[in-house]
Order: C-alpha cells, then sequence, then structure tokens
C-alpha cells in the first residue's frame, strides 16, 4: 500500500490485521493517520484495543467450592500398592500417545492377551488347591470375543505353556508375576479411562477397589495361614477379577 | 508467572509449580497433587468458564481436567512448562466436551463456520438490564465459536496457529472469528 | 443442497423396491433438518450377520423368517453409515462434530442371521437371531429367543438374556445379571451385580462376582460340573435330590445346607470346607467364598425363587 488516503472502508479491512501487528509499516502509517483525522475510526480502534487489554488482565475465577473432595475420589488410588509401577510409568515412550491409534489398540490387545494367558498358566501350575474348579476359574478370565473399532477380533484367551524355568511350587514368584501384569495393565487401563464418560469411570473405579479390599483380605488371612491351599485359591481368584476388569477397562469403546 | 509464549496474568498464586511437586504428583503421591491442584485450579477453572459460558458445567470439567492431569502425569515430560500443558489439557476437555456442544447447540446459535451471521447473541437473551455489562459477562454472552477463540487468544494469549490446530479451523477463520468477538463485544460494552 | 436431499430419498425409494445386491452407500447428513435417517429392506443370506454400532440412543432388533434385513434408523446429529452386501450388513453412525445426539434403530433380522451390536449409553434390546452379542458400557441389555449362543456385556448396565439355545457368556461390572431358561454352557462373571440363574439345562455352569450375590436354580446334569466363586456376595443353590457332589468352602461365611453334610477333617478353625454327595454323587457343584454365605437348598424352599 501506499501513501493514498485511507477510507473508512479499508480503515475496517485492516483493522484486524492491525491488531494481530500483521500490517507492514507502510499500511500501519496509513491506519494511524486515518485515525488520527477520523473520530469513528479512532473511537473503534481505541475500543477494541482496550477490548483485548482488558481481556488480557481479566483476573481469575473461582469455583463456588472446593473441587478437590471429589477429585481424590476419582483418583483414589488402589489399596494394594503395586511394587515396580513408579519405574514403569517413568520408563514410558514419550511424546505421542501411542494408544490412542487403532493398531495401537489392537497391540495393546495382544499384549493383554499374552498376559492374561501367561498368568493363567501359572496360576494353574502354581495352585496349591487340589480342586480343578480353581483351574477352571483361571482358564476362563475375560470372555470370548472382542472388537475394538469394530475391526479386530481378539480370540479368547488360550492358555498355553510358556517357556518359564522350572515349575516353581511356592506362591511368591506367582504374586510377583500377578503384581506386574496388573501393573501393565493397569497403566494400560488408566490411560483408556480418559476417554470413558465420568459415570462409567465411576463406576470402574468403585469395582476396582470393591476388587482391592477382596485382594487385601485374601492376603491378610493369607499371611497368617500361608499354607492353606484355598486362601491362595482365594487370592488367585481375586487377582484374575482384577486383571479381567482392567482388561475390560482397556478395550472399552470410546465415549465419542 | 507464566510461560513466555503466553501473556500473564498476574494472580496471586503462581501457577510454575516447584518441580518437585509435579514429579512427586507424577510418581503417584497424591498430597503433592493436591498442591498441584491447588496451585493451578483458579486458571483452569477460569478456561472452563470462559470457553464454555457456564460456570456449573465448568466446574464439573474443571474436575475432569484434573482427573486427566493425573491420569497423563507421568507422561508429562517437561518439554514445556508444567502450566502450559496443564492449560492445553483444559483447552482439550473443555472442546471435546459433548455437554456443552449439546448445550450450545439447542441455543440455536449460529454455528462456527457461521462467518457472515449478523445476529449478536444468538437465542439467548441480550444483554439485559445491567446498565453498563462488564466484560467478563459480554464473553460469556458471544455464539460459542467466536467466544472460544476470544478466550484462546486475548485472555488466554494462544496465537491463531495454535487456536487453528486446537479448534480445527483455519488460521485466517480464528482471525476472523476474533475479530467479530470483538466488535460484538464493543457493541454490547457500549449499550 | 437440495438436490442432495432429494436424491437421497430417490435412493431410498429405490432401496425399498428392490432388496438385492447392494453397494455400500450412505446417507448425507440432511442440512435441512439435521437428521439422518435410514428406512429400508435389504437380502441377507442364510447364516449371513447383523452388525449395529452407536454410541447413544437405542437398538431394538427383532426376527421374522424372510430372508431380508428391515432398517430404521434415525440419528439426531450423526451420520449414518449403512452398508450391505449379501452377507453382511452393517450399519453404524459417525459424526464430524463430536456430538451425534441419539441414535435408534429399529432391525428385523431373518431368525437365523447371527447378530452383532455394539453401544456405549445406548440400550440394546433383541429378539431373535442365532448367535447373538450385545457389547455396551452403561447400556441395559436385554436379548432373547436366540436360537445359538449368546454373549452379553456391560460395565454398568443390566444384562438380561432369556430363552438362549445354546450357551450363554454373561460378563458385567457392577451390573444386574439375569439368566432364565438358557440350555448349553453358562459362564457368567459380574464384580458387585448380582447374578440370577434360572430354569437352566446346562451341564456346565460357571459363575464369578467379587460383592454380588448368587442364585441359581436349574436343572441338574450326573455328569456336570457346576462352579460358583464369590468372594464376598452370598451364594444360594436350588439343587434337587439328584446324584451330586458338593464341595462347599468357605474362610468365613456361613454355609447352610438342606441335605446333610459333614465338616470335612483337618479344616481350619472358621473355614468351613465340606464335601458331600447325594444320591450316590454324579454332578460336580462347587461353591467357595472368602466371607459371603453359602446355601444349598432343595428347589422350591425358597419363597423368592424365580
Amino acid at each position: 500500500m501506499t501513501n493514498r488516503p485511507f477510507s473508512c472502508e479499508q480503515f475496517d479491512a485492516a483493522l484486524s490485521d492491525y491488531l494481530e501487528n500483521a500490517l507492514d509499516p507502510a499500511e500501519r502509517t496509513a491506519l494511524e493517520s486515518h485515525a488520527s483525522t477520523c473520530d469513528r475510526c479512532r473511537a473503534l480502534l481505541a475500543e477494541l484495543s482496550a477490548i483485548t487489554t482488558s481481556a488480557a488482565a481479566l483476573s481469575d475465577l473461582e469455583p463456588s467450592h472446593d473441587l478437590w473432595p471429589a477429585i481424590a475420589q476419582r483418583i483414589t488410588a488402589p489399596v494394594v500398592a503395586l511394587p515396580g509401577a513408579a519405574a514403569r510409568r517413568e520408563s514410558r515412550p514419550s511424546a505421542r500417545p501411542w494408544y490412542l491409534a487403532p493398531a495401537s489398540l489392537a497391540a495393546a490387545a495382544a499384549v493383554l492377551i499374552a498376559v492374561t494367558a501367561s498368568v493363567t498358566t501359572l496360576a494353574i501350575r502354581s495352585a496349591h488347591t487340589s480342586a480343578p474348579v480353581g483351574v477352571v476359574a483361571a482358564n476362563n478370565p475375560a470372555s470370548a470375543t472382542r472388537r475394538i473399532d469394530s475391526q479386530i477380533d481378539i480370540p479368547a484367551p488360550a492358555p498355553r505353556v510358556t517357556n518359564t524355568s522350572a515349575t516353581r511350587p511356592n506362591a511368591v514368584p506367582v504374586q510377583e508375576v500377578y503384581a506386574r501384569e496388573i501393573a501393565e495393565l493397569d497403566s494400560i487401563a488408566r490411560d483408556r479411562r480418559s476417554h470413558l464418560d465420568t459415570s462409567t469411570v465411576a463406576v470402574i473405579e468403585k469395582n476396582l477397589h470393591i476388587i482391592d479390599q477382596a485382594i487385601a483380605q485374601s492376603r491378610a488371612a493369607l499371611s497368617r495361614d500361608p499354607n492353606s491351599g484355598f486362601l491362595h485359591h482365594q487370592l488367585n481368584d481375586a487377582l484374575n477379577q482384577k486383571i479381567s476388569l482392567l482388561r475390560t477397562v482397556a478395550l472399552l469403546p470410546a465415549r465419542t | 508467572m507464566l510461560t513466555a509464549t503466553m501473556e500473564d496474568v498476574v494472580t496471586t498464586n503462581p501457577s510454575e509449580q516447584p518441580n518437585s511437586d509435579v514429579a512427586l504428583a507424577a510418581a503417584g503421591d497424591r498430597q503433592a497433587f493436591e498442591r498441584v491442584y491447588r496451585a493451578n485450579l483458579q486458571r483452569v477453572f477460569s478456561i472452563c468458564v470462559r470457553m464454555c459460558g457456564d460456570r456449573g458445567r465448568a466446574e464439573e470439567l474443571t474436575q475432569d481436567v484434573f482427573v486427566r492431569a493425573w491420569e497423563k502425569l507421568p507422561l508429562f515430560r517437561g518439554e514445556s512448562a508444567f502450566s502450559t500443558w496443564l492449560h492445553r489439557l483444559a483447552v482439550n476437555v473443555v472442546l471435546n466436551d459433548r455437554k456443552v456442544q449439546g448445550r450450545e447447540r439447542s441455543r440455536a446459535a449460529t454455528g462456527d463456520d457461521d462467518e457472515d451471521g449478523e445476529e449478536l447473541y444468538g437465542a439467548s437473551a441480550p444483554p439485559s438490564h445491567a446498565d453498563r455489562m462488564d466484560l467478563e459477562a459480554a464473553i460469556e454472552l458471544l455464539p460459542p465459536g467466536a467466544r472460544r477463540v476470544f478466550v484462546l487468544h486475548d485472555v488466554e494469549g494462544y496465537r491463531h496457529e495454535e487456536i487453528a490446530e486446537m479448534l480445527g479451523v483455519t488460521s485466517g477463520g480464528s482471525k476472523a472469528q476474533l475479530h467479530r468477538a470483538r466488535l460484538l463485544l464493543r457493541e454490547a460494552l457500549n449499550r | 443442497m437440495c438436490a442432495r436431499f432429494v436424491s437421497a430419498l430417490c435412493l431410498a425409494a429405490a432401496m425399498a423396491a428392490t432388496p438385492a445386491l447392494l453397494p455400500a452407500q450412505r446417507q448425507h447428513r440432511n442440512d435441512d433438518d439435521e437428521t439422518s435417517r435410514v428406512d429400508t429392506t435389504v437380502a441377507l443370506s442364510s447364516g449371513g450377520v447383523v452388525e449395529l454400532s452407536l454410541i447413544s440412543g437405542e437398538i431394538k432388533v427383532t426376527s421374522w423368517n424372510r430372508d431380508q434385513v428391515r432398517i430404521k434408523a434415525s440419528s439426531d446429529g450423526g451420520i449414518l453409515q449403512f452398508d450391505a452386501t449379501n452377507s453382511r450388513v452393517t450399519l453404524t453412525v459417525r459424526s464430524d462434530h463430536d456430538d451425534m445426539g441419539d441414535t435408534e434403530y429399529d432391525v428385523t433380522i431373518p431368525a437365523g442371521a447371527r447378530l452383532i451390536t455394539h453401544s456405549v449409553s445406548a440400550d440394546i434390546t433383541t429378539d431373535g437371531g442365532s448367535d447373538v452379542e450385545a457389547h455396551a458400557v452403561s447400556g441395559d441389555v436385554s436379548v432373547s429367543n436366540v436360537t445359538g449362543r449368546a454373549t452379553l456385556e456391560s460395565v454398568s448396565g443390566s444384562l438380561t438374556a432369556m430363552h438362549v439355545g445354546h450357551g450363554l457368556r454373561i460378563n458385567g461390572v457392577s451390573s444386574d445379571i439375569k439368566a432364565t431358561d438358557i440350555t448349553g454352557d453358562i459362564n457368567a462373571q459380574s464384580t458387585s451385580g448380582d447374578i440370577v440363574l434360572g430354569g437352566t439345562h446346562s451341564s456346565f455352569v460357571h459363575t464369578e462376582t467379587v460383592s454380588g450375590d448368587t442364585r441359581f436354580g436349574g436343572t441338574i446334569d450326573r455328569a456336570g460340573r457346576y462352579d460358583f466363586h464369590s468372594h464376598s456376595g452370598d451364594i444360594v443353590l436350588a439343587v434337587p435330590a439328584t446324584g451330586v457332589t458338593f464341595d462347599v468352602s468357605t474362610f468365613s461365611g456361613d454355609v447352610q445346607s438342606d441335605y446333610p453334610m459333614t465338616l470335612q477333617p483337618g479344616s481350619e478353625v472358621g473355614q468351613k470346607h465340606m464335601e458331600f454327595s447325594i444320591n450316590g454323587g454324579g454332578a460336580r457343584v462347587t461353591a467357595e467364598t472368602f466371607s459371603g454365605g453359602i446355601t444349598v437348598e432343595r428347589p422350591g424352599h425358597s419363597s423368592h425363587e424365580d
């Protein structure tokens, strides 16, 4: 633009860019000099500038009440502290959330199947109880077929023999495996929860809490009677329930 | 005090979090997270209220923001200031909120891409009895698209490129909405 | 804009008139009234699959004896996507605006078709089908008259199955589960919801809850296996006096039985483990809880039995 007379129309057209500092010096000068001679345009410029300045200076607003209790309830940590969970978080890959990509959901599902199957196998191997019903329970952790994005079928986890070292009859290694796998699933499920509606998240949290209480009670009883096959079995049942629920959460469709 | 990329809004509570609290919260320390919450609550709530235009809904959304922040905290790697990350998260939560969108839809306000809407405030009541409307109230009455852009740009300090990406519009569209918002606000404030 | 509306109408009319092989097609959002609709009938070969998905609203499915699928669907704010081949009919809804409003599907399928339904908050009600799957998050699910296998899932919605011919799998979290007149294997799980199984004809039943109560009443196959597990929920089993071997264990719950039973040697104080048989044994019935009560009763004993 050159130094020809600047009309009010041109002023209006250029005003937005002016306020964005997007005009070149010649245009700026033309606009400003027009404003200095035109009441209407000067007022407009002054008022819009004032709005911008006031907006940037708006003070913060406060909610009507403390929101923390409701938030705290929703982020209630599990009763059972999981070893290695913090370490797991720190070692996560960075940047883009991979779990949102459909292909990655399938990958996550594959992980879940493998996880569930291996836990299942170990539970079978290590259960003390003679009643085969424990085996049956562990054999059917989640469901037959789930679909992700209506595209991917996930077959039911089939227990298969894993390449673990020789069968270990005592319970401790099994518990470590459970803890590790629950932590892994928990991480995936936590990410998934942000895609669910509030009331569903509340139901899930509440039921995870119920399961965690069951786990804690079983553990407490087991600590007083460590050789009870029945109690081992009960504990494994509860842990399987937790895995099943976390797996369910991880595979739920998003609300939008 | 916020980062250099955003216009400063001076508050009594600095929203720059001591690194230790964020790190502790990311590792699961809920008390540390409560401190993070208290330090950032007002900023987050302000964004939510101004962007969605409804205090009640904004309180719910604010909770959602912090719950989501808790869940995603382990993913925050410090590439930006924590407050920047949190505010961005808040904007996303508001934009994705279907209830707010449903309400806006039922207001029969003109759509986001309605560039030539002459109507000032959609179906909602025009500024009523107040002799002089204050800016806060005028912002609330803006049509949703214009309001969001105005809040993000003039109040929160985002650039048009960032706003365009967040709202799924073009930079030009964002600029046009901003200008429209300012003109509408001017009109409301001058009544 | 108007031309598109008219052509959509013509397409719908054409489809209704000739239910033959159809390419994939899409109902466009009608800018005039913002409602997207599908109203059509298409052919589906025997054994074909009907798959319906939506987020919120309602899914209703009935069946008839024709080899056709009748679809009536409308969406407040979403765009319906309807796809039909000779062996598969698919209906989903999407939106560009992240706000779909409510969508309703009213679908009639061939009695022998397979049915797969997905929803988030919508209720799902189906009647008919050879194999039926219904997955919801908060929606209630009610499935009936399935000749083959039924699979129901919800996180918080109720789950109801009636008259299923060849196996049932039900998974809920806080959902209450009710299954009546089921033939074939039954697998039911709910974390905190109650499970009520009545009038079952199954030789394999497996239920699990954490805190929900379980009630079972059905025929017992002498060669069958019936396992009921809970942590703190009660288990009530109505078992006829046929040949059954019971294996009942609880850590701290109460055990009651209409049938005589003896405490096994070696049981810990407070823990109860009973194994006993009636009528020479046969079917294996196992009930285990941590703190929930276990009751074994004769059918008809309980006043509120289904």
